[in-house]
Parts: structure tokens; sequence; C-alpha cells
């Protein structure tokens, strides 16, 4: 009974779509590692089974695993006894079960060359650990680790230094992780470092429900917890009858609030601090005087640029979704006051304002994402051909912003899992299209890749058509109602 | 109630007929027909969840009801004009507009948009009840937040204020200064208030009339002097339980077999024939009682 009890702490301190998750992830990546061990031959099998099933022992451990550190916390408050003694067995129990169980299986499987696996999980499980628990600047720079090594690499032999004393590196490594891991759970635990604002480990992220920072979009918890010079400046200047758009703009708060250039300035002032490493990769690699340098800086450019193109697209149109129906959900602010407030416009001249200024900034970045790729085809005319599906997926991913707006306001918008499903579809066409972009670029495209590319137009065609069809709907809805700062009544939470 | 009153009246601040509306089923208004003549302040009492706080916000046009119409001067709710909407304040239950900007930007912000806009009495109030002018609203407490929101609606001079349980964050000297302006600001102005509470003796303070909401309908509107000599509890021992009223606001069967009414009398001051039966007996009942004796 008591055993059962420990088994089910994790699971009692996660969301149920964060057990979900992870569940799916995890499974998943064992599945794959056991299939790979399994059926793959040759003397790296076991590096890709232990990398496989590391990720997902990585996810479980920085997204699912540390919530029991916030039950923990709450049972403390709550002067519950036992919890915090239940959660670490729990974790004791986890670990061995998903560090020390897998390895021998492993071994069994692709002989003892695989002995290091056991290294590599414990690595991995106490780094995603260290992850979740350490204040999450740290968390921005760990992102970035494996792109720094990759650099470091390049410049010294780093493998042929290491290779040898792989094994005992990396369990000092895992130890001292642990150790951090020991110092920081009972700091947080006992509240002596800060479980809020910028310094707060991402673990309490997960308080705000399974979506972490997603779920804080327009609520007012954030703006409390923002530092006093982080805090954006409203511009309130000129405001008047004259400017009703800039006033709505106010009203909406968030990205699309006007704020003073010196706000802006400040803001923008953190921009430095997240390339600090992407920087300090660059300097390592202009060391080398390989003749390489350029076309791999080049590669890492493109591929970052194009990646980061296509991705920001559709998360721009869920962003401004999410944002605006969470505003409007709140039926005791903004929403209440707009709808009463004299000057601000009526009837269908207020639904289009409104419309410009919700649409206006998603459909401005839209734009700059487009002239980012324009650019790309400007500089690269000889990558015309896979450069346009990337046009493509920044034209499709405005439309999709487009659609979600006008079902909103229209109060016809799909439930969230169905934007989600959406979200899915747009980033998967949009992988493919980096993808195609990228194989293109390499002239490596395959053979295949001529008959694939129609089949990914048509299927772009299709989702701008559908998302015509929910904006259209959208849009008649909309003229439908009375005013446009009414709640809504369709499933959009 | 009130079933006679069907013409719309461009001199009344309010007017509700029939608004009906429910919420994934479960019924918030069940046709409540309500309205407030220039200059009343009527307060609006019930439990949680009887409807009070969906019926003010139907009644001023954030919300569209399933059935009924709202008029606000005499203009659909839904559909005012500038002109309509200057004349109205309204203050939420917790307040939460604009939370990134700091007191005075908000009332800088919203005041440009009255034409009737008081920028003296918001710097006076907000100086007045302590509340740090440049501190970002989402930093403020509660209370602090009700008060700054108060002000605003306060400061454009509305003919027609609606607040919705205004003095639920607020400590009594606060609760005390509100209660004393807006009962100001309808003798002097002739500003029309609907308010919501659940602390009885703000009704008694300032309310000329109450209305009692209960399960999404409006039970009983009367003046709130009026209200101890038009109801009263009936008691009737078990021997006469059977020739209880039909007609009750409220009925409560006790254990003895006793029966407990809440009654009202005719236009004569008559109670119910069943008060004169041997054993009968008629309490009268103080507002706290009567809203007790109905909401259980």
């Amino acid at each position: 009974m008591k055993l059962l009890a420990i088994m089910q702490t994790p699971w009692q301190a996660n969301y149920p779509a964060s057990r979900a998750t992870a569940m799916v992830l995890y499974v998943s990546a064992a599945i794959g590692a056991l299939a790979i061990a399994l059926f793959a031959s040759g003397d790296q099998t076991w590096r890709l089974a232990s990398g496989c099933y590391a990720i997902g022992l990585f996810f479980t451990w920085a997204f699912f695993f540390p919530a029991g550190l916030l039950l923990a916390m709450d049972a403390r408050l709550l002067r519950m006894p036992g919890v915090h003694r239940r959660v670490l067995q729990s974790l004791l129990l986890y670990g061995l079960l998903t560090v020390l169980l897998p390895a021998p299986i492993l071994i069994a499987l692709c002989g003892w060359r695989a002995a290091p696996c056991l290294v590599i999980f414990a690595l991995c499980a106490v780094g995603g650990l260290n992850f979740s628990l350490l204040p999450r600047y740290v968390a921005v720079f760990v992102g970035l680790c494996p792109s720094f090594f990759d650099a470091l690499t390049k410049r010294w032999e780093i493998g042929a230094l290491i290779g040898p004393h792989l094994v005992a590196l990396g369990a000092m490594l895992a130890l001292g992780l642990l150790a951090l891991v020991a110092l920081r759970w009972r700091a947080l635990l006992q509240g002596t470092v800060a479980a809020s604002g910028w310094t707060a480990p991402l673990v309490t992220q997960w308080r705000q429900g399974s979506w972490g920072t997603l779920n804080r979009m327009g609520r007012t918890q954030p703006l409390r917890q923002l530092p006093a010079w982080l805090q954006a400046q409203a511009d309130i200047t000129a405001t008047a009858l004259q400017w009703p758009r800039k006033a709505l703009r106010i009203a909406l708060g968030g990205w699309y609030l006007p704020q003073t250039a010196k706000s802006y300035a400040k803001q923008l002032s953190l921009l430095p601090l997240f390339m600090l490493p992407s920087l300090g990769a660059l300097l390592v690699l202009s060391g080398t005087h390989r003749g390489d340098t350029t076309e791999v800086l080049e590669g890492i450019l493109i591929g970052l640029s194009a990646s980061f193109v296509v991705l920001a697209g559709p998360m721009i149109a869920l962003l401004t979704f999410i944002y605006l129906q969470r505003r409007w959900s709140r039926t005791h602010a903004e929403v209440a006051l707009l709808a009463l407030l004299p000057g601000i416009g009526n009837g269908v001249q207020l639904k289009r304002r409104l419309l410009r200024v919700s649409l206006g900034l998603p459909l401005v970045l839209h734009a700059l994402l487009l002239g980012l790729v324009w650019l790309g085809v400007a500089l690269y005319p000889d990558h015309r051909q896979p450069l346009v599906l990337l046009l493509l997926a920044q034209l499709a991913a405005a439309t999709f912003s487009v659609a979600l707006v006008l079902s909103l306001f229209g109060d016809r918008a799909p439930s969230l899992w169905a934007v989600g499903g959406i979200a899915a579809i747009s980033f998967a066409l949009n992988i493919g299209s980096i993808l195609v972009t990228l194989l293109g670029w390499q002239q490596r495209t395959p053979a295949w890749m001529a008959e694939v590319v129609p089949t990914w137009l048509l299927g772009w065609l299709l989702f701008v058509l559908g998302m015509a069809w929910l904006a259209r709907r959208g849009w008649l809805a909309l003229q439908e109602r009375p005013h446009p700062f009414l709640p809504f009544t369709s499933n959009a939470d | 109630m009130h079933a006679e009153f069907q013409e719309v009246v461009p001199s009344f601040p309010l007017q509700a007929h029939n608004l009906q509306l429910s919420y994934q089923g479960q019924l918030a208004l069940a046709g409540v027909d309500l309205w407030l003549e220039p200059g009343s302040v009527l307060g609006l009492i019930g439990r949680n969840g009887a409807g009070k706080s969906t019926l003010m916000r139907a009644m001023i046009g954030l919300l569209e009801p399933q059935a009924g119409q709202a008029f606000v001067f005499g203009e659909p709710a839904l559909r005012l004009s500038d002109a309509a909407k200057a004349r109205i304040a309204y203050v939420p239950q917790q307040p939460e507009a604009l939370a990134w900007l700091t007191a005075t930007q908000m009332l800088d912000y919203v005041g440009r948009f009255y034409p009737r806009w008081d920028a003296h009495f918001a710097k006076t109030m907000l100086h007045r009840w302590e509340i740090p002018p440049s501190r970002l609203l989402a930093k403020l407490s509660p209370g602090e937040r009700q008060r700054v929101d108060l002000i605003r609606a306060l400061a454009s001079s509305p003919e027609l204020l609606v607040l919705d349980e205004p003095a639920a964050a607020l400590d009594p000297v606060a609760r005390r200064e509100l209660l004393r302006e807006v009962a100001l600001r309808a003798g002097e102005s002739g500003t029309t208030v609907l308010f919501s509470t659940h602390i009885v003796s703000d009704l008694e303070r300032v309310a000329s009339e109450i209305a009692f909401m209960h399960h999404g309908r409006l039970l009983l509107r009367c003046g709130v002097d009026e209200s101890k000599e038009r109801y009263a509890r009936l008691w009737l021992p078990s021997r006469q339980a059977s020739a209880a009223p039909k007609q009750a606001l409220s009925r409560r069967h006790h254990e003895d077999g006793s029966i407990s009414l809440v009654v009202e009398c005719d236009a004569q001051q008559r109670w119910p024939e069943a008060a004169a039966l041997p054993g009968a007996r008629i309490d009268a009942l103080g507002l706290e009682d009567l809203f007790v004796e109905i909401a259980e």
C-alpha cells in the first residue's frame, strides 16, 4: 500500500495534460531505444539507442518529476507531515526504475561496450532536475549548450580528450549535479531562495497549469512579479478622442501596449544578454582558420533563420489568440470598461477598429518575417525555389492569425484543442517546408522530393482555404454581435 | 412582478423587461422585470449565485440575454450611443482593468473620454484614500483597486451609477466614506444608483428601495422602510398548518409540525386571514431577518 502511494506521488503532483505528455514521450523514447537496440546493427547501435532513451529521460526528469517539489513546498506550508519524505522516496524509486533498470537491458542487448549508457542516463536525469530547479535564466543557457559544445569541438579535439575518461568524468559530473540538486531543492523547500520572479526556477511555472507560461498570458500576476525597472511604461500621451486606435491598444495591454521610447529601449537592452552564448560560439569559431568556417557559419545562420521564420509564424497566431481570449474571459477587466467607454466608437466602425488594432501587430510581425525571407531570396537568388516555400509558410501563418482573431471576435472560435490541432498541422507543414528548403539549399534534393513538393503545396492551399472559411464565418458572426465587448460563449477556453 | 410595466420610458435610467439568461444550462435570470426611476437608489440583495451581478451586467449591455430587453436612458442596452455611455458608470465586483497602468495614468486615460470628467475630484480622492499614484494597478491590494475604480466611476459625474458589491473589499472607514458619497450624489445631484451588496446595514444606510433576488428571480421590491410594515413572519402551530396561505415568499416546516411563512400584507395593510387563527403569531422582520428568511 505504501509502495503504491509512493508510486502515485508524481502523478498526484502533476496536471493531467503533463502526465499524458510525459508518459507519451517517455514510452515513445523507450520503445524507440528498444527497437534500435533490437533491430539495428553496428558498433554505434548502443549510442543511438542510449541517445533515443536519454531524450525521453531528460524530458521526464526536467518536466514531470520536479513537480514533486511543488507538492512538498505546499505540504510544508500546510504543515502536512510525511509528504516531503514520500516525494523523496518516489524520486528515488523512479530514479532506480528509469536510470538503473534500463542500463542492464541495453548492456544485455548491445554488449559491455554499452556500459557508459548508465552514466549517460544518470547525467540526463540529474541534468533534467537541474534544468528545472536552477534559476530560469540558467535554463536559457543550458538550452544553448549543445551548440556551444559543437562549436568547441570544432576548435579543440574535445572528443579525443574526454573519450577515454568518459565514464569517470561523467560519473563525477553526475554526482556534482546531484549535489547541486540537493542544495537547490532544500533552499526552495525552505524558502531561502526566490520562488517567483526572474530568479525563480522553471518548476514554479508548472503551478500555472500544464501549459506553463502560456497559462499566465493575460493575467495580472506576471505584472506583479516583474521588477520595477523592467515594467513597461505606457505611453498615454495623445490618447484623446482623435486617437481611438491608440486608446484601444492601451486598453488591450500586453504586446499591444504603446510604450515610451525609454521603456522600449530598456527591454531591448536585454537582447544582447541572450545572444552572449551564440556570440561566444562565433568567437570560438572565428579563431580557427579552416577553410570551411564561412560555410559552416553561413549554414548555421541560414538554418537558424529558416527555423525561426517558420516556427515564429504559427506562434504569433497562437499567442495572439490566447492573449485576446484571456482578456475577453476576464469580465471584470477591460471588456466591461471598453463596452461603456464613450468615444471609442460604435457599431461597424468600432468592430473594424478593434480588428485593425488586434490584427495590426501580428500582421506587422508576419510582414517582418516575410521581409526576412524576402531578404534571403534577394541575397541568394540561386536558391529562390526552396525559399519560396518559406514565403508560402509565412503567408499561411498570417491567414492563421486572421482566422483565429476573426473567429474569436465573432464568438465562433474553435475549442483550444481544435486550435492546437490546427497549429499542429501548421507546424508539420512548416517543418516540412524547412526540410525541403534546407535539402534544396545543400543541393541534396532526393528524387522523391519532386513528387512531394506539389503535395506539400496542395497541403498549404487546403490549409489556407480552411483558414479563409474560418475567417469568413467569424467575420459574419461578428457582424451579428451587438458590440464586440461581449464575453464569449463559444468553448474557447 | 411588475408585469404591468411595458413601455420604454426614455427618462428612466434603467429598464429591463423579461430578462432571461442561462449559463451552460444553468438558469441565471428567469424573466426579470426591473426599472429604476431617476434619482432612486436601489439596493439589490441576494445570496451568492442568486444572479445579482448577471442582472446588473445584462441591464447595462455587458451581457446579451437569451430573451428580453434592457434599456438605458431609453436606448437598447446592447447598442448604446456615446451620449448614453457618458452618463453611466459601472464598477465591477473585483476591478481588474488596465492593470499595466498606474492609478494616475488610468484616471488620466479614462478621463479623456468623459465630457464631464472631474479631474480635481479624482486627484483629491486619490490623496484622501491614500492610493500610491505612481504604483501599477497590478501591484495594489484588492481594496485599493476597488477604491481606484470607484474614483474612476464617480469622477465621470455619472447620472447612473451601477455598483456591483462596491464595499466588498473596503475597510469600514472607506466603506462609510463611499456610502456617504453615494448618498450625497443621489441626494444633491439626483444620481440614480443601482448597487448590489451582502451587507444589509449598507442598504439601510443609503438605499431608498431594495430588491431581493433568489435563484435568478426578483422575489420582492419595496422601499427600505416599507419592508418592515409590508412583510412579516407568520407562525402557525401544527394544528393550524393546513390553513397556511398559498401565497408566501418563503415557507419552512418545523420538526414539531408547525410552519413559518414570510407573508405580505395587502393594500389595506391586512395580513392573510390565517394570522387571526388561534395560536397563530405575526413577527415583525428586520431587513436582515427578511433576507435570511427568504434566502434560506
